[in-house]
C-alpha cells in the first residue's frame, strides 16, 4: 500500500495509546515511529527525518513543549500537532501559540485534518 | 388556628376583584392587554410579565382583567404569520373592550398598535423597550414608554475594571439575519469602547463552531454574550441554555447583561433586572387608569456575579465594586456547626456545674438540715441521700416528681424510707445489665470500697431510649453513706451523636473537595483510555472497510479497545469510591500499591502545577491493616498540600518527595515538600480543625487526616526540614506484627 507522505513520529508515554494511535495512522496510508518519551526521541539514531511531530504534551520527563523548543534551539522546525488528554485545551493552545492542540479522544479526521494544516499537506480519506 | 385561616381566606378573596374568579360577573370591569413579541418561556419575558402581575394584581383599586399575547415574532417573522395572528386576535377581542395595553418591545408596539387603534381607538398604551433600540423612532401621543436600557458599555468598562489586561472582547450572538437590529445596536455598544477594547467577532457561529472557538481566546480577551436564540445552523436555542453549552469551554471569562443568564456561565455583569421594568410597567398602567401623571425611574440594572466563575478565573471579591451580589456561594457546612458544638459545650458546663454543687453539699453536712433541704431543691436533676445501709433519707423535689410519676430509672423515684439498693435489684429484669452496674456502684461507695462513681445507662421510653447519668458520692467518714444525683442526658448524647455525625459529614465533604481539586487529573486519566479506544475503533473500521481485512490486526485492535475500557472502569471505581467514603471493609492493604494510586491520581495535576513528585517506595511491601479508601484520603490530602506548598517556589524547585519505609514494625509513610514550611511555632496546631494556611482551605483536610491515621493505630506529626520545607510523617503498625 502507498503510504501519504510525512513520515510521522508520535511520541506519547501511554503505551496504549501510542499502539492505538500507531495503528490508525499505518491504517490511514502514514508511515509512523513510535517513541515513549521525549529523551527517547532525541535518542534515536538515524532513521528518517520526520516530517511531522505528533507530540504529547505532558510526558514522564521532558514536556512536549520541551521537546518543541529544544529541537527549534537546534535549529530543527518540524512541523508539530500535539495532543493531550488534559482538560483544559485553552491553556495548551495559548502556551504553545499557532500549533494545533487537540484533545483525547480525538475524532481520525480532526488528527489527519491538523497534520495537512501544519505539513501542507491534503488528509487522507 | 381555624379562625385564622377563615380570616386569612376571607382577605385574600376581598383582595381580588370577582373578576379574577371565573363565573363572577367583573368588578372593576378594566381590562388590561400584554403584549410580547416573543416567546413566553424566555424568562426574561417571564420576568416582565411577572413584574407587570405583581404590580397589577395588588392594585388598590381593583385587580384589572390581564389578557396576555406572544407573538413568537423573533423566530416567525413571516408576513403570512403576523397577518394570521391579526386576523385571530382581532375575531378573539373583536367583542373584548380594553382600558390599556402594554406592549412590549419594538416588535410588540408595532404589531398591536394598528391593531388597537382599529378594535380600541384611542386606547392608551404603554410600551416596555430598551431606549437604545427606538432611537429615531417616532412614538404615537398616546403610547407612553417606559424605557430601560442595557448598560452593555458600562459592563464593558467593569470587565475592564476586573481584568487589567483586557485589550480585546469577543461578541457572542446568534445569527444576526435573525435579530438584526439588536446584534446591530449590542454592535454599537461594544464599539463604543473600541479605544480600548479590540472587538471579536463570534457572532452567528454555528454552535459547534463556536464551542471550537471559545476554547482558544487569547490571554488579553473576555467574552460579551448577549442571547443565541438561532444559532449559524439554524438550530434554535433558548439563550441561557445555548450559554450552558459552550461557556464550560471558554478560556476567558463572559459577561453579560441577562439575569436569566447568571448561573449559566455568566461570570456577571450589569444585569438588566427586567421584573423590576415590567413592574414600573405595570405603575404607569396603574397611574394611566387612574388619571395620574406618569412618572418613569430610570435604571433598572443591577451588579452580579457568580462566585464559582469568579473563582474559576481567579477573579477576586475584593475587585468588586460596591454594591455587587454575589451569588452561587459553595455552601459551606460551617454556618451550622458551631451551634452544635455550643450545645456540646453547654452539656459539658451542667455537668461541671452538677460536680461543683456535689462539693457544696458535701461541704455543707454540718450545716442545719432546713439549708440541706432548700439547697437539695435547687439542684438540677434528682438527688437523693442515702444512709450506710442504702436507705433513702432525705431527697429533692425532683426526686419526689419522679417517684410519685413512677419514672425515671425503676430505682430512680425511690421514696424516703425506703431501701435503694432493693430498687435496684428489682429492676434488674427491666433494664439488664445496667442494672447490675449500678446496684454495684451503689453498694462500692456504701461500703467504701469506692469514694465515688458515674453509670451512664439508657431506658426505654415512648418508644425511643432515654439516656441518664447518675453520680454517686460518699458521705465521708466511709459507712456515713452516699448522694446519689441522676440527670437525663438524652439531649447531651444526641448532641454527640449529630456532632459524630458532622464529622463523618466533614470528611466526606473533604473527601469531594480533593475529587474537585483533582477533576481536571481525572479528566486526563480517562482522556487516556478513550482516546486508545477511539483511534483503535476508527482504526478497526478501516482495516474492515478493505477488500481482505487483516483479521488478526482487527482482533488486536478489539482487544485493546476492551483493555482500555476497562481501565477507564478502574478510573470511575475508585473516584466512586472516593466519593461514596464508605467503610470499605479493613483488609491488609500494600502502603505502595496506595501511595502509587495517589500518585498517578495527582500526576497531571502536579504536572499542570509545574512541580515534580519524587517517590521512595520501600523495597519490602509494607503492610498495614485498615481502609484502603481512607488510607488513599490521607496520603491525596498530604500530597495536595505538598503541591500547594510549593506553589510559590522558583520553577524548577518545586518538588513533593513521597517515601515509605519500615522501621522496628512499624510502617512510615512521609510527604515533604521544598515550600516555605510550617510558619506556626506549635506544630500541633497544624492538626486543629480550622487551622489554614490557604485562603480558599476550610483547614480540615490535616485533622481529618490525624484521625483516620489514629482510628489505624498510628500516629501523624508535622516537622520543618533542616533545609526548608514540611515534611508529614505517619507512622502505622505493620500488618505483619498482627496475629493474623
Amino acid at each position: 500500500m502507498n503510504t501519504v507522505s510525512p513520515a510521522l513520529a508520535v511520541v506519547d508515554d501511554d503505551a496504549a495509546f501510542r499502539r492505538a494511535l500507531e495503528r490508525l495512522l499505518r491504517g490511514a496510508g502514514y508511515s509512523v515511529d513510535t517513541f515513549a518519551s521525549a529523551e527517547d526521541y532525541l535518542a534515536r539514531e538515524g532513521g528518517p527525518r520526520h516530517g511531522c511531530l505528533i507530540l504529547d504534551v505532558y510526558l514522564g520527563g521532558k514536556s512536549g513543549f520541551d521537546l518543541r523548543a529544544e529541537l527549534a534551539e537546534s535549529g530543527i522546525h518540524i512541523p508539530v500537532v500535539f495532543i493531550t488528554a488534559h482538560e483544559d485545551v485553552g491553556v495548551i493552545a495559548r502556551a504553545a501559540s499557532g500549533v494545533p492542540c487537540l484533545r483525547k479522544p480525538f475524532d481520525e479526521e480532526l488528527l489527519f485534518e491538523a497534520i495537512a494544516a501544519v505539513t501542507g499537506g491534503t488528509p487522507p480519506q | 388556628m381555624r379562625a385564622f385561616r377563615i380570616i386569612a381566606a376571607f382577605i385574600t378573596l376581598a383582595a381580588c376583584t370577582p373578576a379574577a374568579l371565573p363565573g363572577i360577573e367583573p368588578g372593576t370591569g378594566r381590562a388590561v392587554l400584554i403584549v410580547h413579541a416573543e416567546d413566553p418561556y424566555l424568562p426574561w419575558v417571564a420576568d416582565v410579565t411577572a413584574g407587570i402581575y405583581e404590580v397589577l394584581e395588588a392594585d388598590p383599586a381593583g385587580r384589572p382583567d390581564l389578557y396576555v399575547e406572544h407573538l413568537d415574532l423573533a423566530r416567525f417573522p413571516e408576513p403570512g404569520h403576523t397577518g394570521a395572528r391579526a386576523a385571530w386576535l382581532r375575531e378573539k377581542y373583536r367583542h373584548q373592550k380594553m382600558d390599556a395595553i402594554l406592549a412590549v418591545t419594538k416588535g410588540g408596539l408595532d404589531f398591536i398598535e394598528p391593531l388597537a387603534g382599529e378594535l380600541w381607538p384611542g386606547v392608551p398604551i404603554v410600551f416596555l423597550e430598551n431606549e437604545r433600540f427606538i432611537r429615531n423612532v417616532l412614538i404615537p401621543g398616546r403610547v407612553t414608554p417606559v424605557l430601560a436600557r442595557f448598560e452593555v458599555a458600562e459592563t464593558l468598562d467593569l470587565a475592564m475594571d476586573l481584568l487589567p489586561g483586557a485589550r480585546r472582547v469577543a461578541f457572542v450572538t446568534g445569527a444576526p439575519d435573525i435579530e438584526a437590529q439588536e446584534t446591530a445596536y449590542v454592535r454599537t455598544e461594544l464599539l463604543s469602547r473600541s479605544d480600548r477594547l479590540e472587538l471579536i467577532d463570534l457572532t452567528g457561529l454555528p454552535m459547534a463552531e463556536l464551542q471550537k472557538r471559545i476554547v482558544s481566546l487569547p490571554q488579553d480577551a473576555f467574552v460579551f454574550y448577549w442571547g443565541i436564540r438561532v444559532d449559524g445552523a439554524g438550530r434554535s436555542f433558548i439563550p441561557r441554555e445555548a450559554l450552558r453549552q459552550f461557556a464550560p469551554l471558554s478560556s476567558r471569562p463572559i459577561f453579560g447583561v441577562f439575569p436569566g443568564q447568571m448561573g449559566y456561565g455568566l461570570v456577571g455583569g450589569r444585569l438588566l433586572e427586567l421584573k423590576e421594568l415590567g413592574k414600573e410597567g405595570g405603575r404607569a398602567v396603574q397611574r394611566i387608569l387612574a388619571g395620574e401623571p406618569v412618572a418613569i425611574r430610570g435604571s433598572f440594572s443591577r451588579l452580579v456575579f457568580d462566585d464559582r466563575e469568579l473563582r474559576r478565573f481567579g477573579i477576586s471579591a475584593d475587585r468588586l465594586p460596591a454594591g455587587s451580589e454575589v451569588r452561587f456561594h459553595e455552601e459551606t457546612l460551617w454556618s451550622r456547626h458551631p451551634k452544635l458544638v455550643a450545645g456540646a459545650v453547654a452539656a459539658l458546663l451542667l455537668q461541671t456545674a452538677l460536680i461543683a454543687t456535689l462539693l457544696l453539699e458535701r461541704r455543707r453536712r454540718g450545716l442545719a438540715q432546713a439549708l440541706t433541704g432548700a439547697t437539695l431543691a435547687s439542684l438540677p436533676g434528682q438527688v437523693a441521700v442515702l444512709d450506710g445501709g442504702g436507705r433513702v433519707v432525705q431527697v429533692n423535689e425532683n426526686w419526689e416528681t419522679l417517684a410519685a410519676a413512677g419514672g425515671g430509672s425503676p430505682a430512680g423515684g425511690t421514696p424516703v424510707g425506703e431501701d435503694y439498693l432493693a430498687a435496684w435489684r428489682r429492676s434488674r429484669a427491666s433494664i439488664g445489665p445496667s442494672a447490675e452496674a449500678g446496684l454495684r456502684l451503689v453498694q462500692d461507695v456504701l461500703q467504701g470500697s469506692a469514694k465515688h462513681g458515674t453509670l451512664e445507662y439508657s431506658l426505654p421510653e415512648g418508644g425511643r431510649d432515654r439516656w441518664y447519668e447518675m453520680n454517686v458520692e460518699e458521705l465521708r467518714p466511709p459507712g456515713r453513706g452516699a448522694v446519689v444525683v441522676q440527670v437525663d442526658v438524652t439531649q447531651r448524647r444526641q448532641a454527640a451523636t449529630e456532632v459524630r455525625m458532622r464529622d463523618r459529614e466533614i470528611a466526606h465533604l473533604n473527601r469531594v473537595g480533593a475529587i474537585g481539586e483533582l477533576a481536571s487529573s481525572l479528566a486526563h486519566e480517562l482522556g487516556q483510555p478513550l482516546g486508545a479506544i477511539l483511534a483503535n475503533a476508527q482504526a478497526a473500521r478501516r482495516l474492515l472497510s478493505r477488500p481482505s481485512p487483516d483479521l488478526e490486526e482487527v482482533r488486536a485492535s478489539v482487544s485493546d479497545i476492551i483493555e482500555d475500557d476497562q481501565r477507564a472502569g478502574h478510573v470511575i471505581q475508585r473516584v466512586r469510591a472516593l466519593l461514596r467514603g464508605e467503610e470499605t471493609p479493613r483488609d491488609t492493604v500494600d502502603v505502595n500499591e496506595v501511595v502509587r494510586s495517589v500518585l498517578r491520581m495527582v500526576a497531571g495535576e502536579a504536572s499542570l502545577r509545574g512541580a515534580s513528585i519524587r517517590p521512595v517506595f520501600a523495597s519490602s511491601s509494607p503492610t498495614v491493616f485498615g481502609d484502603r479508601v481512607q488510607l488513599e484520603q490521607v496520603f491525596l490530602n498530604l500530597v495536595l498540600n505538598g503541591l500547594d506548598a510549593v506553589a510559590e517556589s522558583t520553577p524548577g524547585q518545586r518538588e513533593v518527595r513521597v517515601s515509605t519505609s519500615v522501621t522496628n514494625g512499624s510502617v512510615e509513610v512521609s510527604v515533604s515538600d521544598t515550600g516555605p514550611g510550617i510558619q506556626s511555632p506549635d506544630l500541633e496546631l497544624v492538626f486543629e480543625p480550622f487551622f489554614t494556611t490557604k485562603a480558599q482551605g476550610l483547614g480540615l483536610g490535616l485533622s481529618i487526616c490525624r484521625s483516620i491515621v489514629e482510628a489505624h493505630g498510628g500516629e501523624i506529626r508535622a516537622e520543618n526540614g533542616a533545609v526548608g520545607g514540611a515534611a508529614f510523617r505517619c507512622a502505622f503498625p505493620s500488618a505483619d506484627r498482627l496475629p493474623a
